[in-house]
């Protein structure tokens, strides 16, 4: 029994330093104390040795922490550095796990990083052509954060062509073409957002709606 | 002259350097013979290469020069293994087995199985005088109850040669005088036994012959009074191995 | 035949009374554990998490007790003495060899039934079930065995601790030879073909893993199937064979 603890403890620390390598869960630089640290790509992909899946929820567990830490801070405090990072690298991991690289994208954007959200899901969309919800998250992002109606309303149409899109695509393409920048389109599609979605989406659309001057009850 | 069954000629055997340690001759030129039905007892001091020489006889080692050969056939020949039995010393055997499963389990090896090996196995615990314990882990056996099992072992095959290591090594008294009457019966049903000693009253009691070895050589062999002439086998031992001792 | 039976038997039993039973229960409290924690941390991944967790502890489960029990299985048989009552009797040491191969092999088969049977069950209660997670279990036991094997060609010549060092080392480089062959493409030509000859020589053990595949519904195919059966087999085979000239030659 005692030797097989001990086989036990030493397998434990064995993984255990491959686990922290790559989710590197404890480490935090001084000089940033709020930063993700994600670690080396090319390290980890090695180090993952098959773990594909597991390394990837890792990480995607990790920032969603990060992210729930970031707003519970103070506004100008929030540090959403290295979260890109770690999705993508998540996303390199587990390219189906489709979830990571949607939310993320919500995660980066409602950071302040919207690019970063675009290029995350650029990525998910050139490996899943085929897939609705690519297009349709760039739509959202296009529209909410980087303000390019024109460009959202071309992801919208992509995303209505794909099989299974819901139809609210279609309409939120012909509105974006149709009305250009206005905050009643703005606000109801925040509104449709925090109907459908769960509570992290909720949250997100609930901070929206504050800062269109609409306010939702907690 | 009856059968040799076991025939040592100039068997020598070093073990090779190891770490931090010079090689190591543990036997050298070694000669005897033992025939069939007799009890031969080797006698030496620890250290003097008695482990060394049943081992090769056995084929778990294997001799740098000379020959052995048992039952007329080298003992690496899996067939000649079938028809020995071995003790070993201090005998360590598998603690998370009872005494009835080990027995089947020794005698699976020697392809034995079904009724046949139950009704031996039997047979034998009642000898040794374990049939009370025979369904306990050998974790919670006393030494003496290991010594008995291992006996046991050793006869499951029912053996033409049985080969002891110490066999008397670490029993109380009692547990001496049931082992060299088991020895005795042994002998009675017209078995060869081996065994090593370094016990001279052992020897005394049940040997036909003996050979003395110490420091790897062969230093004396003969009947039990032959050696021991006028005086005891004690004296005899003394003068032929304490000499290279002073 | 029989011999090899008891061999493998006993050696099954040892490490079955050796309570290696109790990893069952850390396995069964990891999962319900990670189960429960998961489904508030995430969300509504917790499904996907707990599929790729159970497979990847049911993996780590069994490579540990493979190494671990594999590597000081025969050096136990040597220090407690007890390779004396096998050996003198009428066992040719590859016998025993392949016994000892075969009965930890049973164990760990043993092993993975029952983590997979509580994992497929937790499946089926979060209704994410799919017969593709059987397959993947079962190339597991393939590695496993094939690291089985790896551990006896160590013990045949080195100590537990090395082996096991050893064996760890090619479990990691298993998974990552295809690393290999692409550091070898940036190489010098004569570290090149090194390399190469390594990628060739060296376990290739991501041919067991379909994990990451599986929980996405995918299953195994059987060409793959026929494939790892065949390379394990092999492997396994030259491993023993090796093993067992170089235990043929020891002394005890």
């Amino acid at each position: 029994m005692k030797r097989l603890l001990a086989a036990l403890g030493i397998a434990g620390v064995f993984w255990g330093a491959q686990a922290l390598c790559l989710g590197q869960l404890v480490t935090v630089k001084a000089e940033h104390p709020s930063r993700l640290v994600v670690p080396n790509p090319q390290i980890a992909k090695v180090l993952v040795s098959d773990f594909e899946n597991l390394a990837a929820d890792l990480l995607w567990i990790q920032s969603l922490q990060h992210n729930g830490d970031q707003l519970i801070d103070d506004e100008e405090k929030r540090d959403f550095r290295g979260m890109y990072e770690a999705l993508d690298l998540a996303s390199d991991f587990d390219p189906r796990f489709h979830e990571l690289t949607t939310f993320g994208s919500w995660m980066l954007a409602d950071g302040k990083r919207t690019p970063e959200a675009i290029r995350l899901l650029e990525k998910g969309q050139a490996r899943y052509p085929d897939l609705w919800m690519y297009p349709y998250q760039l739509g959202f992002i296009e529209f909410l954060y980087a303000k390019d109606y024109l460009k959202a309303a071309q992801h919208f149409d992509q995303a209505a062509a794909l099989p299974n899109c819901p139809p609210s695509a279609r309409h939120m393409a012909a509105g974006l073409y149709a009305k250009g920048n206005k905050r009643d389109l703005a606000v109801a599609t925040w509104q449709a957002i925090y109907e459908r979605g769960d509570d992290r989406v909720r949250g997100i659309a609930r901070r929206a709606l504050k800062r269109l001057g609409v306010a939702v009850p907690e | 002259m009856s059968r040799i069954v076991v025939d040592i000629q100039n068997l020598g055997k070093v073990y090779p350097p190891q770490v931090g340690q010079p090689a190591k001759v543990a036997l050298e030129g070694a000669t005897l013979q033992v025939a069939e039905g007799e009890t031969f007892g080797l006698l030496g001091p620890n250290g003097a290469g008695k482990t060394t020489l049943q081992k090769i006889l056995l084929g778990l080692i294997r001799p740098t020069s000379g020959s052995a050969m048992v039952l007329g056939a080298a003992p690496d020949d899996t067939r000649t293994r079938a028809r020995l039995g071995y003790l070993p010393e201090n005998p360590y055997f598998y603690t998370y087995l009872t005494g009835k499963e080990f027995l089947e389990f020794c005698g699976g090896l020697f392809g034995l199985g079904g009724k046949e090996l139950q009704e031996r196995i039997a047979k034998l615990l009642d000898r040794v005088n374990m049939t009370s314990a025979a369904n306990t882990q050998l974790r919670k056996y006393s030494k003496g109850m290991l010594q008995r099992i291992g006996v046991a072992q050793a006869l499951v095959n029912d053996p033409e040669i049985v080969f002891l290591d110490e066999p008397m090594s670490g029993l109380d008294p009692v547990g001496r005088a049931q082992l060299r009457e088991l020895i005795l019966d042994l002998k009675r049903e017209g078995k060869t036994i081996f065994f090593n000693t370094h016990i001279l009253s052992d020897v005394e009691m049940l040997c036909d012959r003996v050979g003395i070895l110490n420091q790897g050589k062969l230093v004396g062999s003969g009947k039990v009074h032959d050696l021991a002439g006028t005086g005891t086998l004690e004296d005899a031992f003394i003068r032929l191995v304490g000499g290279a001792h002073a | 035949m029989t011999r090899l039976w008891d061999l493998a038997r006993n050696t099954f039993r040892e490490t079955i009374r050796d309570r290696i039973l109790y990893v069952l229960l850390v396995f069964a409290l990891l999962m319900i554990a990670s189960s429960v924690v998961f489904g508030t941390l995430t969300i509504g991944q917790d499904q996907k998490i707990v599929l790729d967790l159970g497979l990847g502890a049911i993996e780590l489960f069994g490579v540990a007790i493979a190494i671990f029990v594999g590597t000081s299985m025969i050096y136990k048989e040597i220090d407690k003495r007890t390779v004396y009552v096998v050996l003198t009797k009428p066992v040719p040491r590859p016998i025993f060899l392949i016994g000892k191969f075969l009965g930890l092999s049973l164990t760990l088969w043993v092993l993975l039934g029952l983590m997979g049977v509580g994992y497929l069950g937790l499946a089926a209660l979060k209704g994410v079930f799919a017969p593709a997670l059987i397959g993947a279990i079962g190339l597991i036991g393939l590695q496993l065995m094939l690291l089985v094997a790896i551990t006896v060609f160590f013990s045949s010549f080195t100590s537990p601790i090395l082996g096991m060092i050893l064996t760890f080392s090619l479990y990691l480089i298993g998974h990552n030879t295809e690393a290999l062959r692409v550091l070898a493409q940036k190489a010098s030509p004569a570290l090149k073909a090194a390399m190469e000859a390594l990628y060739y020589v060296l376990p290739n053990l991501s041919t067991f893993d379909a994990k990451n595949q599986v929980v996405y519904g995918e299953a195994v195919p059987a060409l793959r199937w026929i494939w790892a059966v065949g390379y394990g087999l092999a492997y396994t085979v030259a491993l023993l064979a090796t093993a067992s000239a170089i235990f043929e030659r020891r002394e005890f």
